[in-house]
């Protein structure tokens, strides 16, 4: 699915929200990040610029606009069989080594990759949505960079039940979260590092705030899945997978934890492919840690919902969709115990 | 002529979840070639998708389809 306009090599501005003006500087507020920018300067996202007193954002913009699966996101506890009209335009506030998606990613931004992408509507997106009966997903690059948009989206769209959803690296201030997620509907959040140092090298910003991000959105309405990279050398160690699975206890046990494959890429090349064993072991530390929902994505066996107290098979996945789902009411039809989620 | 990248929607996987237990430094590259009457298509996997991406360039095709991650 192509977006409705030509794709061009020059960003589309907009005025933007999340910024404040401070003395002679203004400095955009939607990530921790925080960039105080001279006139005319685009931040470290690639997506967000100053011009004269105010902040623009380049978000309103799509280089593909796809209809996926929810569980390709993945979300494997929020309405499945759910189509996701999913967008994903240039700029992202990490530069994360490893990152698949980079020539989106880091598009626009000093690596020199080109920034290509078509204008965009938030009317555009709903009445799409609304055709395909699906939701609307920002993903791919970083979701949280279209946070005007998921807001413009979100109030045109509440009329006719279209949800938002983010795939997200949770790198928002404070005020942008409490700002935005009352548009969100359900969010996946990378937890990529179980330490500060570890995250810094891998992603090029700080842990903390991302952990702030996923502990108000968890106490929040919006359902939250996580998800992690299980990279060797990096966070694949029997440590970090328990302080990882451990946080995510501490909140919830029923919140589902998605262990991805890594594999080598962009800037991480030297780097090996997560073993199977290794994913194996993480699963066993966080059902060790208490968690009832772990998947294994793209892997033998790994994508299966069971009740956590009979272990009934209730919800089975394939690669990309899920394939059985037999719960009743949101409950085990063995046992009647409730399966966190919005089913 | 440049390749441009194009990002689609879903490629079909060539490598399975157990062919890592195999292959530990990932160096696994795989291809399915298709002939049609006058082109031909080639799909291909990598565990490294650099890898892939550098042998599909030399071919210079106009087109590399990519499947993005999310």
């Amino acid at each position: 699915m192509e977006p409705d306009v030509p794709a061009t090599e020059q960003p589309h501005w907009r005025p933007a929200q999340f910024f404040s003006r401070e003395g002679n500087g203004v400095r955009c507020t939607l990530c921790p990040h925080l960039c105080n920018l001279r006139d005319g300067e685009t931040g470290i996202c690639g997506a967000r610029r100053r011009i004269g007193d105010i902040i623009e954002t380049a978000s309103y913009s799509a280089t593909v606009i796809h209809l996926d699966s929810i569980e390709k996101k993945p979300f494997y506890h929020y309405r499945p069989g759910r189509p996701v009209l999913t967008v994903g335009a240039p700029g992202c506030s990490m530069a994360c080594r490893y990152c698949q998606n980079y020539r989106l990613s880091q598009a626009g931004k000093p690596t020199g990759l080109p920034w290509r992408a078509a204008p965009l509507e938030a009317e555009d997106l709903a009445t799409r949505a609304r055709i395909h009966n699906a939701a609307v997903g920002f993903s791919y690059s970083e979701a949280s960079l279209a946070s005007e948009l998921t807001i413009d989206v979100a109030r045109l769209g509440k009329a006719h039940g279209i949800d938002v959803v983010w795939k997200t690296n949770g790198f928002l201030t404070q005020h942008a979260v409490e700002t935005v997620a009352p548009y969100l509907s359900a969010v996946n959040i990378d937890i990529k590092a179980a330490d500060e140092n570890r995250h810094r090298r891998l992603t090029g910003a700080a842990l903390a705030p991302i952990l702030e991000t996923f502990r108000y959105l968890a106490s929040s309405r919006v359902w939250v899945e996580v998800s992690t990279p299980m990279i060797p050398d990096v966070n694949a160690d029997a440590e970090s997978v328990r302080r990882i699975a451990n946080w995510i206890a501490e909140i919830s046990v029923d919140i589902p934890w998605h262990l991805v494959r890594f594999n080598p890429d962009f800037g991480m090349m030297q780097a090996r492919p997560t073993l199977p064993s290794e994913l194996d072991a993480a699963v066993e530390i966080a059902k060790d840690a208490g968690l009832n929902y772990v998947y294994v994505e793209r892997s033998m066996g790994g994508r299966d919902t069971t009740c956590p107290n009979c272990h009934a098979p209730v919800v089975q996945r394939d690669i990309w969709r899920t394939t059985s789902n037999v719960l009743i009411n949101g409950g085990c039809p063995a046992c009647g115990t409730a399966i966190a989620g919005k089913w | 002529m440049d390749t441009q990248y194009k990002f689609v929607e879903l490629l079909p996987d060539l490598i399975k979840p157990e062919d890592y237990a195999s292959d530990p430094e990932g160096r696994t590259v795989r291809f399915r070639i298709l002939a049609g009457s006058n082109e031909i298509e080639l799909l291909g996997d990598a565990m490294k998708p650099k890898f892939l991406e550098d042998i599909l360039e030399e071919l210079t095709p106009a087109v590399i389809e990519q499947m993005l991650c999310g």
